[in-house]
Order: structure tokens, then C-alpha cells, then sequence
């Protein structure tokens, strides 16, 4: 008995173990209060507020020296190795930093360093996680831009542009980090139209012969005639047949009959789409733009893509791609819909796609592949059938990764004057080029401003520049300006290079602003968690069920599998999530001043139209 | 004396033997390589190299003859020697008789080891595989473009060094300590006098399958200290519940009267666990630590979670950090995908990871077969 | 479910404990200190459970708390609101709620069937073959695969499947089918593929353990057999298996509680939008919708769901195997 006694009094203690340590565990659990606004209230450490006579990070005391952790959620960035660029950092500052990342994309890093108040002085975070970015600001986990720099780097608001700063902006007027890879109004020269996002790309041998197909074809006017999808005909310049669906329709019948195969320079498919993912296809969105299928209702309302007619019109015309067969084999392969990322490129890398809708920079490395194996590739637009001209989104997204100060940041002041460094024109063009006179020179000509020394050239493409640090710190990079100061000449870039960042600029003509679309849904609304856990499943259902669609047999099969979907949607709340968007997207509108959004309804908008160069302006390619 | 000359003579012919087949097999070996090498397009490749891997070629073409001399040389002397030397196939040391079933086992279960050694073969051929080739797909069986890069790249970090010594440390250390444990435990568990049995068991069987989640688990780990701690290797992996229902199982099926024995001979519990029982395991506790050291050896979650610093890498997530950046995403800037490379690394990495491990194997299987068994259960 | 266990466990001790030592509950002997020893050791599990398994199992409240969206799992924990079961019933109501448990018990029994015997019969009939040089080279070699990530072992598969450019393409070619079978995308294939995949790659590591139990057979019950005059499969019916037995039924049980987990890396490398209503199983699920969408509450519950149930189905089948041997785990 006295055995079972102790054995109990021992068990007892244990327990008491289970219980005392979760509570030790818990203890940062508290949270701070919620403002008016619905963010967190947030508490400022009691810092020495710094003038706006000159630079702020020329405040930071000589003999400062700390080191900061910069924890970057996204297992691909690569962490710099020490470098001159981190280097010159230091020097500036005062401040080295210790970059972590996580190994797996899964989130969980951050859910147990948020957990285990471990807070890094700077989280980044990608800027399409928008409930991570409004979670992590309203919770009070990180600080906003503005105050800090108004207390103690005045001076940013003149580095980095007021449109990002806006433009991250929630309900309160307040931005919470600073995004890299941006493109500003601000910055991009008078009469310069961006870069599309997505675009068309086309094997150039067999475009060209068909080209001279097309040619035969036509009439003594140089015209053909066609009977367009809803029945009518029409007739459309020789060059221009293959960017009307009916005419991309032939094309692609006619180059799958003579050159499909496996062998060497034979195709097997005739368009390749994205991975499907179930998040959807992005090469859905790139050819929704080539049909110019509006994001906005005629008056200016917000509206949803896959309920729109026009889209279900275009799901109709690839599912025609999918089951029309030439020789037993559909246009586009079925084997795209089960193909990843490897997949989707070894077809690419191996020319063996005619066309290619799959997003042109993700696949650069595999078109350049292409290109050295004798299969160039080509920029090319579509269009819809009533003939308007593509409205393609241009790159100028608002950035790439979100960097935010944490509250648990001891030295806010200091790293705010970081901030302020590498966003200043000093601090970008050591980002970008790396240490002045070491591997670039600022030149007093026009045009460009920068040129490279000697050194750098050399080095250029050995180990010995990685040492030099060009580029690796790319975490506040402007990139306009970059693009506006570069070398044009002496410029170091190889001929693959120089492909690769030519690829789809020759539709450059079509591109427009499209940044309305990436509104930001106020996470303060309370409605804001459901609406997040309807949109998930939404669009899971969305990517399941295109798959369907483009796959079924027959037209009113795919017709029936889209009202099925329609009506599945309803099911899934998609009602609130459409009430969501429709706020924020009237908000947004608010905020950036604007009545009608859709590039082709607006004052002033020229056709830019051209059937005659199928492939877009390539008077547009760049030597640099 | 007869004995003697005879086993003399028989040292002195698996001598020769030996030495006869290591030479033609490197002949051979080689042969191949380099005529392989010599046809293949190598990655920045001048042409003195291809010149010195031509000649190379040509060279091992020439002993190809001498090796095949030798090879000769020896099944004369085996003739000789067996002089019905084709008895050998048809019996083996049991003097049984090669049937056709046997032949038909041997090649069913020869074709599965070819399934199971083409992935290696494939990751191989990968990995030596230029990468911007290798997207086009269709490497298979041979590089189609040949390079070292992929294994430089991997190798000249002398974090991989470090990270290495930590997988090493972690693995020794932690396979030990962890066998221990858990064989403390499970002698125990499989005694049938001990007190409190069936709770004890209930205790350990609803941890398999109720846990807090990862986070509740992180905070616990922080809050004994041992975040960040070369010890969070160790400590958390210590004692898991299915390795110890697989040792008590081993250990419930050595005989009762070998404890009784000792016991009356007036040894202690613990003294019967580690004297008798532990050696008298031997193939349970192999398979164990083959279970533990593997899996030590292939972790990289702990690191990723409850580490932060550098020292403390392991070596798979060492490794996996190698690929990750140069894997990507899609959907990442355009100028950031000039800094990216290919696929081809992670195979390099895959690779240099399992080569230890398949140094440390032969050691574990000799254990296999002595001991007892595994898995009696309780009646 | 605690209490269920305890009360079975409780009155499974009477009898066990009536077999193994008779009488001995009766008078009570006092406690020798052979019984602190063998006590002391086995509460080591207990300290190392009690803070490793115990302690974080407070984590299991978020699933009755409306704690989705926190950022912070202690303050969900500590300040959320009380929900009942309202995770559990946006789970139950979840449109895929019926195919994810189908696929999921569907999948993992076929496994049973299928991946949990053959391993065994491999280790039986390596041991069959004659060379011994040849033996070690078979259990060497087929554990190869088991140190390749799926990620790329998959990616294999993945090529040779391939639609236009792999097997499917083949076969059409050598006119064994049709048209090209789609392999990959076609749902109905993709439980073969696992069973198929994870069979190729787990075989060599899953046989293992019966291959040290085959190892520690006594040779000369074999040769006795053989006195006997008792053929191969004789020796393989009636030494073999017999003696390894108690290995295969622990296992069994081990497995059958293990009948709701997938390996969610091997199921993600095949998994896609075509083949999906047959390849979403619970972990692919909480993996999925879970964390990166900051809803724990959801993805604890439907955890603690998967827990309660593999309890269960341990239990029964111990039960089960105990009905049937004799024998069980406890």
C-alpha cells in the first residue's frame, strides 16, 4: 500500500508538471488593445525624434554596432553570403543583419516564431498573402511605416514613392511595410509602356510557316475570310488570321497535322497552358486579358471573373481546343492537365509546343533552353472574336515581398533609418550595382547614368562577383529605377540574358494598369474570416472544375459542367465574397480618384489594334 | 601436412582470384566510363579535354585484352582445380538441389532489385546532368550534358561541412542515448510482474495518438530550454512509443526461466536488462537503431523549427536549403529568376546525403542474425 | 474515450494478472525492491511522456474554440471565444466532407491489403534464396529507394507517365490500347498509383523488421523439418510463418491504427486538379485549408477527430487479434 501511495504522490507531480509548464509556455499570451480602427494599439519606444535637415540614417551614431534579425517567409529567396554590398551596409549604419528563412512553404516557421514571441526586428512576406500582411498589422505584431518615420526617418517619405506607400494602405490611412520589386508612377519615364505580366508565346519556324500558308490563303486584296464563332464572316488581314480564335483555331489544326510526333523539332501540343493548380491556371487569366474581358460592369462596379458570360465563352473556345482532334490527337494535350511545373517546362525546353500560354518569366530559363536547341520563340497576341484589342496587365505590381518592422524590434529608430537608406538613390544603387567605384561608376552623360568598371565586367559570371553582391540584397529594390539607370552599353549581359528580358516586350502596345484588381479586402471586417475561408474554397473548387470543363466531350457538356459549377459556387457563399470584393474594390476606387477603371472605356483610349504584326511592336526589343 | 599445403595452396588461389577479378573489373569499369565520357558533350568542355578522355579511352581499350588474359588465366586454374566444376551450380551448401523454383525466385526477386536500384541510377545520371539540359527532360539512364557543377556547387560551402559534423553528432549520440531509453522502458513493459501494468500501457498508448499540435509542442520545447540547444537533436527523440512496443515485444519472447535463473542467483532487475537481456536482442535492437539512426539521420524538420543558428544546421536541411534556392516558384518576379539555377542540384544533394549511410548498413545486418526474436506478444 | 480505455485496460489487468501471477492480488504482497527497480524504469517513460506528449496536449482546447484566424496560438488559446463544436460541424458540412472519408478509409485499406502482406512474403522468400552473397545484396539494394525524397521519386513516375511523351504514348504506339490512357489524371487510377508507388519504393525498408525475425529463426528446426522430409513451402507453411507470427500480428495491430494517416508528400506529388475527388484524403485536407490559412481551430479538430478514431480502431483491433490468437499488444 505505502508503494501505491508514493506511486500516486509521483504521478500527482507529474501532472502538476503538465499543468505548470503550458501556463509557463503561455505566458506572453496577452494581447494588445484594439483601437477605433480595428487595428491593435500600438505602443512606441521613447527614442530621440530625428530632424528632416538631412538623411536620417546620417543620425545613427558612429560608433553604433548591432546586429538585426530579417526572417524572410519564402523558402526560394536565397540568403546573400556576405558580401561587399552587406558589407557597405555596416559601414553606413551600423547595422548587420542575420537573414533566416524557412525550408518548407507551409507556413509553420511563422505560425512558432509568432507563437513562441520569437519575432525577428523585420519580417518579409509575400505580397499575395494578403490575410498574413492585414493579420499581422492588426494584431499589432508589426509597426506602421508612417509613425516610425515620421518620428525618426523623415526623410523616407521622400525615398521611397507616396503611390506604394498608398497604396498598401488600410482603412486607417496607414501603411504597415514597405514592398520590394516595385514599379512607381513616379519613376517610369514619360511615354514608356510597361512590360505585360503574361503573354503569348509562339515557336517561330512553324509560326512562320504557316505565315506563308496564311499567305496563300488570302485574296488578291490580301484578306481572308472566315466564319466567326457566332456565325457570321468575317474577313481579317493575311498576317492577322492567327490572332483571331477561329483563325488560332486553323493554325493550330494545321501545324498539329504536319509536324506532331515526339521526334526531334516535332510538337505535341499545339497550345500549352500553366500548371493546373487548385488555385487555378494562370494562363486562364493571361488569355481572359487577350480577350479583353472586362474587370468591371459598364458602370463602374466590381465583377466576378468566372461568372462572367465572356469568360464562360472563353472556357467554351479552349474546351473546342481540347476535343477537337487532328489525327487522334486533341490541339491541346490532355497531358497538360496533370503536368507540373517540371513538365510544363521540359515541353517548353524542348519546342514542343507551337503556342504557349504559360507565363513567359517563369519559364525563361526553358525558352532560352529552347532557343540554344534551335527552337526561338516569339511574342504573339489573340484576340477575341469581335476583334478588340488585348488589355494585358502590365508588371507594374505593387512589389514582390512585404518587409514590416515588428514590435518586438528593440531598435525601431535604427532600422527605420535602414529602411530609409536602402529605398534612398544612394542605397539603390548599391543595391543594384553594388559598391561605387568598386563595380560601377556614376557617368555625367545623358544617358546611362551608370557604367560598370572594368573589374566587374571581367569578373562578370565567375565566383569572384558574387563577392561584389549585385543584386543579392533585393529586399527593398526599386525596380524602375534600376531599369532607368542601367547600362545600355558595356552593359555585361549575355545574349541569353538579353532573350530573356526581351521576351514578351514586344507587347509592350497592349499593357495597361490593372492594379485595381489587386485590391486589398480590409481584414478588420468582421466578416473578413469567412470570407477568407470561402475564398479558399472557391477557388479550389474553381481549379477543380475548370479542369472539367476544358476536358468534357462536348460543347453542352461543358456548358452543363459550367452551370453545375455556377450553382456550386452559390452553395460555397461566393455571394459574400463578391460583397467583399465589390467594397474594397469601390474603396480602392476611391482612393486612387478613379470613375471608370477598364483601360479600353476610358477617355482618351486608342485602339492600338494592329493585325498587321501578330507578333506585337518587336521594333520594342532592347539591346540591354 | 596434408591439411596444411592444402590450405595453403586454396590462400594462396583466393589471392590470385581476388586480385584477377579486381583487375579485370576495373579494366572493365573503366572501359566503359570513359568510353561513355569520351561520346558525351561535356559541359564547358575544351578540347584538350575531350582529347585527354579520347586518348584515356583508347588506353583502357588496349588492357581490355590483358584483363580478359587474366580472366582466363583463372577459370583455367579453377577447371583445374574443381575439375567438375559444374557441380558448383547445381548444389548449394545444403546440398539441395537446384530446382526451378529457385532459378524463378532468384530472377523475380533480381528484377524487383532492378526497380529498386533505377531511381538511384536515375538521380545519378541527374546529377551530373547540366541543368538548363536536363529541363528538356529525358535524361534517363546516362547525362546527356556531363558537369561536376552541380557537386561543386554543394560541396565548396563549408557550411555543408559544418552541417555534416552535426548530422554525424546528432546521429552516434542521439541513436545511442535514444536506444538506452527506450530499452529501460520496454524491459520493463515486458516483464509480466511489474506493477501498475495496465496503466503504465494506457499512459504510453494515448500519446500515439493524441498530440497538442506543433505549436503547443514548440512552446514546450522553448520553455525546458532547449530551443536553439545542439540537445533538442537528442532529448525529444529519446523514447517514442512504437520503437518501445517493438523492444518489449522482443524482449517478452526470451524465456522466463533464463530471468528466473538470475533472478534467483540474486541479480537485480537492472542488472538482468543490461547483462542478459540487451545481448540476448541483438536483431531487435538492430532493426531499432537502424529505424533511429535513419531517421536522425534524414530529419531536417527540428532544425527548421527549433533551430535558429547556423552551427547548429543539420545536414538535410543543409541540403534541402541548397535546393530550395535553387528551386522557384512560380509567380516570382522576372529579375529574380535570373539568379536561379536547376533541379539537377538537389539530385547532386540527394546523393552525397545517403552515401554514409550505406557505409554504416552492413554493420547493422550482421546483428540480424543472432539473438532471438522479434515480436512475441503478450498472451 | 480516456475513460474507456482506462475501464478496458483495468479489467484486462484482472485476468492478465490472474495468468501470470495467481493469487498474488489476493494477499498483496508488499512491493520487493525488484518492483521499484522495474517501477522506476518504467516511469521513465512517464517523465519524458508527461512533458514531451502531455504537457502540449493543452493545444487540443483550440478545437472547441473559435480560434481561426490568430496569429498567435496562445492568445487564441488563452482569449478566444468558447465555440463548442463548431469546427467540428463546418467539417462535417463541408461539401467534400463524404469523398475525403471515402478516399481516405478506401486508400489506407487497400493498403492494409495489399502493402501490409507483401513485405512479408519478401522477407519470407529472400530468406528462400540460396546464395547468401545474393541475399545480402537483395537486402541491401531494395532500400535504395527508401532515401529518395517522393518529391523526386515521384517525379519519375511523374515523366514516365506522362501523356504524350511516356508509357501512355507507348502502348498506343505498340497498339496495346486504344488511345492514351491517362494515368495520371484519370481518378479512378490514382489509388493504384499509391498502392503501386509506395509498394516500389517501401517494400526493401517495410521488410526489414521481418527479415530480422526470419534471421533469428533456429537453424535446426529447418533441419529437423528436413529429417522429416518436409518440402520447401512445408518449411515456409510450418516454421517460417508460424515463428514469425507474433512480429506480423503486431504489426497488424499497429497498422490498423494507423488506417487514418496518408503520407501526405507522396500523396501531394500526384495529387492534381483532374484527379482530385479521389485524392483528397484528412491529411491532405488539414494540410491544405489548415495552417497557411491561419485556421487552427479547424485543423486541431479535425485532427483531435482523426485521434479519437484511431483509438478506437487500436483498441478493436487488439480486441480483435486477441479474440483470434490469444495475443495482443497488452
Amino acid at each position: 500500500m505505502k508503494g501505491r501511495r508514493l506511486l500516486t504522490s509521483f504521478l500527482a507531480a507529474v501532472c502538476a508538471g503538465v499543468f505548470v509548464l503550458p501556463a509557463a509556455a503561455c505566458g506572453g499570451g496577452n494581447m494588445p488593445p484594439i483601437g477605433d480602427d480595428g487595428m491593435a494599439e500600438l505602443t512606441y519606444p521613447d527614442f530621440e525624434e530625428t530632424p528632416s535637415d538631412k538623411n536620417s540614417w546620417e543620425y545613427i551614431p558612429e560608433d553604433n554596432d548591432m546586429t538585426i534579425e530579417w526572417y524572410v517567409d519564402v523558402s526560394s529567396w536565397p540568403i546573400p553570403a556576405e558580401n561587399d554590398v552587406l558589407r557597405k551596409i555596416k559601414e553606413e549604419t551600423g547595422i548587420s543583419i542575420h537573414f533566416t528563412t524557412p525550408v518548407q512553404d507551409d507556413g509553420q516557421k511563422l505560425a512558432t516564431i509568432i507563437a513562441g514571441d520569437d519575432l525577428p526586428d523585420i519580417i518579409s512576406t509575400m505580397t499575395s498573402k494578403t490575410q498574413t500582411l492585414a493579420s499581422l498589422a492588426q494584431q499589432g505584431y508589426v509597426y506602421d511605416i508612417n509613425t516610425l518615420a515620421e518620428k525618426w526617418a523623415p526623410t523616407l517619405f521622400e525615398n521611397v514613392p507616396e503611390d506604394v506607400m498608398e497604396w498598401w494602405a488600410y482603412g486607417n490611412g496607414k501603411t504597415y511595410g514597405i514592398p520590394n520589386h516595385y514599379y512607381s508612377y513616379e519613376d517610369i519615364p514619360e511615354g514608356e509602356q510597361l512590360q505585360p505580366n503574361g503573354g503569348m508565346m509562339v515557336r517561330k519556324d512553324l509560326f512562320d510557316a504557316w505565315q506563308a500558308h496564311a499567305e496563300e490563303m488570302a485574296d488578291d486584296s490580301g484578306m481572308i475570310s472566315y466564319e466567326a464563332l457566332d456565325g457570321s464572316t468575317k474577313s481579317v488581314e493575311w498576317q492577322g488570321y492567327i490572332t483571331t480564335p477561329e483563325g488560332f483555331k486553323e493554325a493550330a489544326s494545321w501545324v498539329m497535322g504536319k509536324y506532331y510526333g515526339s521526334g526531334k523539332g516535332q510538337i505535341t501540343t499545339a497550345l500549352q497552358l500553366s500548371q493546373f493548380t487548385d488555385q487555378g491556371n494562370a494562363s486562364l487569366e493571361w488569355l481572359a486579358q487577350f480577350f479583353a474581358i472586362p474587370f468591371e460592369t459598364q458602370d463602374g462596379e466590381y465583377e466576378y471573373r468566372f461568372t462572367q458570360e465572356e469568360y464562360a465563352g472563353m472556357l467554351y473556345w479552349l474546351n473546342d481546343l481540347c476535343s477537337t482532334r487532328v489525327g487522334g490527337n486533341t490541339l491541346i494535350s490532355r497531358d497538360n492537365f496533370t503536368q507540373t511545373y517540371d513538365g510544363v517546362g521540359s515541353v517548353i525546353a524542348g519546342g514542343k509546343a507551337f503556342a504557349t500560354l504559360a507565363t513567359p518569366q517563369d519559364y525563361q530559363m526553358h525558352f532560352a533552353t529552347a532557343k540554344d536547341d534551335g527552337y526561338e520563340y516569339v511574342s504573339m497576341y489573340i484576340t477575341n472574336s469581335n476583334g478588340d484589342a488585348p488589355v494585358l496587365a502590365d508588371i507594374r505590381g505593387y512589389g514582390y515581398l512585404m518587409n514590416m518592422i515588428t514590435t518586438d524590434c528593440e531598435r525601431p529608430d535604427l532600422v527605420i533609418k535602414l529602411f530609409d537608406y536602402l529605398s534612398s538613390e544612394e542605397g539603390q544603387r548599391l543595391v543594384c550595382f553594388g559598391v561605387e567605384g568598386e563595380s560601377w561608376n556614376w557617368t555625367d552623360e545623358e544617358e546611362p547614368k551608370i557604367a560598370y568598371t572594368e573589374d566587374y565586367l571581367a569578373l562578370k559570371g565567375t565566383q569572384g562577383a558574387a563577392d561584389l553582391g549585385l543584386m543579392t540584397m533585393d529586399l527593398l529594390l526599386n525596380y524602375q529605377y534600376y531599369d532607368n539607370v542601367q547600362p545600355r552599353t558595356d552593359h555585361g549581359k549575355t545574349e541569353a540574358e538579353v532573350f530573356r528580358s526581351n521576351l514578351k516586350r514586344p507587347l509592350s502596345v497592349y499593357a495597361y494598369d490593372y492594379n485595381l484588381t489587386h485590391f486589398v479586402v480590409d481584414a478588420t471586417d468582421e466578416r473578413f474570416q469567412e470570407y477568407n475561408n470561402a475564398l479558399t474554397r472557391i477557388n479550389a473548387l474553381i481549379g477543380q472544375q475548370t479542369t472539367k470543363i476544358l476536358q468534357a466531350a462536348s460543347r453542352s457538356e461543358a456548358e452543363q459542367i459550367y452551370q453545375q459549377t455556377v450553382e456550386l459556387l452559390e452553395k460555397r457563399n461566393l455571394a459574400l465574397v463578391i460583397e467583399l470584393n465589390s467594397e474594397a474594390y469601390r474603396a480602392t476606387k476611391e482612393k486612387l480618384g478613379i470613375t471608370v477603371a477598364w483601360p479600353a472605356w476610358q477617355e482618351g483610349y486608342v485602339d492600338p489594334l494592329d493585325r498587321t504584326q501578330p507578333n506585337g511592336d518587336l521594333s520594342l526589343y532592347r539591346t540591354y | 601436412m596434408m591439411e596444411k599445403l592444402t590450405d595453403l595452396y586454396s590462400d594462396a588461389y583466393h589471392r590470385f582470384k581476388k586480385a584477377i577479378f579486381l583487375f579485370a573489373g576495373a579494366i572493365v569499369l573503366g572501359t566503359l566510363v570513359f568510353a561513355y565520357l569520351s561520346h558525351v558533350q561535356i559541359d564547358g568542355g575544351t578540347e584538350q579535354v575531350y582529347v585527354t578522355l579520347d586518348v584515356l579511352f583508347y588506353i583502357f581499350c588496349g588492357l581490355l585484352p590483358v584483363a580478359a588474359a587474366g580472366v582466363g588465366c583463372f577459370v583455367y586454374v579453377y577447371c583445374k582445380r574443381q575439375k567438375v566444376w559444374l557441380s558448383r551450380f547445381r548444389k548449394s551448401k545444403l546440398n539441395r538441389r537446384v530446382g526451378v523454383f529457385d532459378i524463378v525466385l532468384a530472377v523475380i526477386i533480381g528484377l524487383f532489385c532492378i526497380l529498386c536500384i533505377y531511381p538511384i541510377v536515375y538521380v545519378l545520371a541527374g546529377s551530373f546532368n547540366q541543368g538548363a539540359d536536363y529541363s528538356i527532360g529525358g535524361v534517363w539512364i546516362l547525362p546527356r550534358v556531363f558537369t561536376f557543377e552541380n557537386y561543386a556547387v554543394v560541396l565548396k560551402d563549408t557550411d555543408f561541412w559544418t552541417s555534416y559534423g552535426v548530422t554525424i553528432a546528432r546521429t552516434v549520440l542521439g541513436t545511442a542515448l535514444a536506444l538506452v531509453f527506450t530499452a529501460i522502458v520496454a524491459y520493463a513493459m515486458s516483464r509480466p510482474n511489474l506493477k501498475f501494468k495496465k496503466t503504465f500501457y494506457a499512459i504510453n498508448l494515448f500519446t500515439m495518438f493524441f498530440s497538442g499540435g506543433l505549436v503547443p509542442y514548440f512552446l514546450i520545447i522553448k520553455s525546458v530550454g532547449l530551443y536553439d540547444n545542439f540537445l533538442v537533436y537528442i532529448i525529444p527523440s529519446l523514447y517514442s512509443v512504437y520503437n518501445m512496443i517493438v523492444l518489449q515485444s522482443g524482449f517478452a519472447s526470451i524465456s522466463s526461466d533464463i530471468h528466473d535463473a538470475a533472478l534467483i542467483d540474486g541479480a537485480g532487475e537492472f542488472r538482468i536488462w543490461w547483462q542478459i537481456y540487451m545481448p540476448l536482442s541483438k536483431p531487435v535492437l538492430a532493426t531499432i537503431v537502424l529505424w533511429l539512426a535513419v531517421g536522425h539521420w534524414n530529419s531536417y524538420f527540428d532544425t527548421m523549427i527549433y533551430t535558429n543558428s547556423e552551427e547548429l544546421q543539420s545536414l538535410q536541411y543543409f541540403l534541402l536549403k541548397a535546393v530550395q534556392t535553387s528551386s522557384m516558384t512560380e509567380g516570382m518576379p522576372p529579375e529574380m529568376m535570373e539568379r536561379l539555377s536547376s533541379q539537377t542540384l538537389s539530385l547532386a544533394a540527394i546523393i552525397l546525403s545517403i552515401i554514409p549511410v550505406f557505409c554504416f548498413f552492413p554493420l547493422i545486418r550482421k546483428n540480424f542474425a543472432s539473438g532471438i526474436m522479434v515480436g512475441s506478444l503478450k498472451g | 474515450m480516456v475513460d474507456e480505455i482506462l475501464t478496458r485496460t483495468e479489467s484486462e489487468a484482472e485476468t492478465s494478472d490472474n495468468t501470470a501471477q495467481k493469487g498474488d492480488r489476493k494477499i498483496r504482497k508488499p512491493w520487493t525492491g525488484n518492483d521499484w527497480v522495474l517501477v522506476g524504469m518504467a516511469s521513465l517513460s512517464v517523465i519524458f511522456l508527461a512533458v514531451f506528449a502531455y504537457a502540449p496536449l493543452y493545444g487540443l482546447i483550440l478545437a472547441f474554440k473559435d480560434g481561426d484566424g490568430w496569429l498567435n496560438i496562445s492568445q487564441a488559446i488563452s482569449v478566444a471565444d468558447w465555440c463548442e463544436f463548431d469546427n467540428f460541424i463546418a467539417f462535417f458540412e463541408d461539401p467534400d466532407f463524404w469523398d475525403i472519408i471515402l478516399n481516405t478509409l478506401g486508400l489506407n485499406l487497400l493498403q492494409l491489403l495489399i502493402n501490409f502482406p507483401l513485405p512479408i512474403l519478401f522477407a519470407v522468400f529472400t530468406a528462400e534464396l540460396m546464395s547468401d552473397q545474393y541475399k545480402k545484396f537483395v537486402q541491401t539494394v531494395t532500400f535504395f529507394p527508401h532515401f529518395i525524397s517522393w518529391a523526386v521519386y515521384g517525379g519519375i513516375f511523374l515523366s514516365l507517365f506522362a501523356l504524350d511523351t511516356g508509357l501512355p504514348a507507348l502502348l498506343q504506339q505498340w497498339g496495346l490500347t486504344d488511345s492514351k490512357v491517362d494515368i495520371l489524371g484519370d481518378p479512378d487510377y490514382f489509388w493504384w498509383i499509391i498502392i503501386g508507388t509506395s509498394l516500389l519504393k517501401g517494400m526493401g525498408w517495410g521488410s526489414v523488421i521481418y527479415v530480422a525475425a526470419i534471421a533469428a529463426i533456429p537453424q535446426e528446426l529447418y533441419e529437423a523439418a528436413k529429417m522429416d522430409g518436409a518440402n520447401r513451402f512445408h518449411k515456409i507453411a510450418y516454421i517460417t510463418i508460424p515463428s514469425i507470427a507474433p512480429t506480423i500480428t503486431l504489426f497488424f495491430i499497429l497498422s490498423v491504427s494507423g488506417l487514418l494517416n496518408n503520407g501526405i508528400e507522396h500523396l501531394l506529388v500526384f495529387q492534381n486538379t483532374s484527379n482530385i475527388e479521389r485524392s483528397e484524403v484528412l491529411d491532405t485536407y488539414i494540410y491544405k485549408y489548415g495552417i497557411p490559412d491561419f485556421r487552427y481551430s479547424y485543423a486541431t479538430a479535425i485532427g483531435l477527430l482523426k485521434s479519437i478514431v484511431s483509438l478506437f480502431l487500436l483498441v478493436s483491433g487488439n480486441w480483435v487479434c486477441k479474440k483470434i490468437s490469444g495475443k495482443g499488444i497488452y
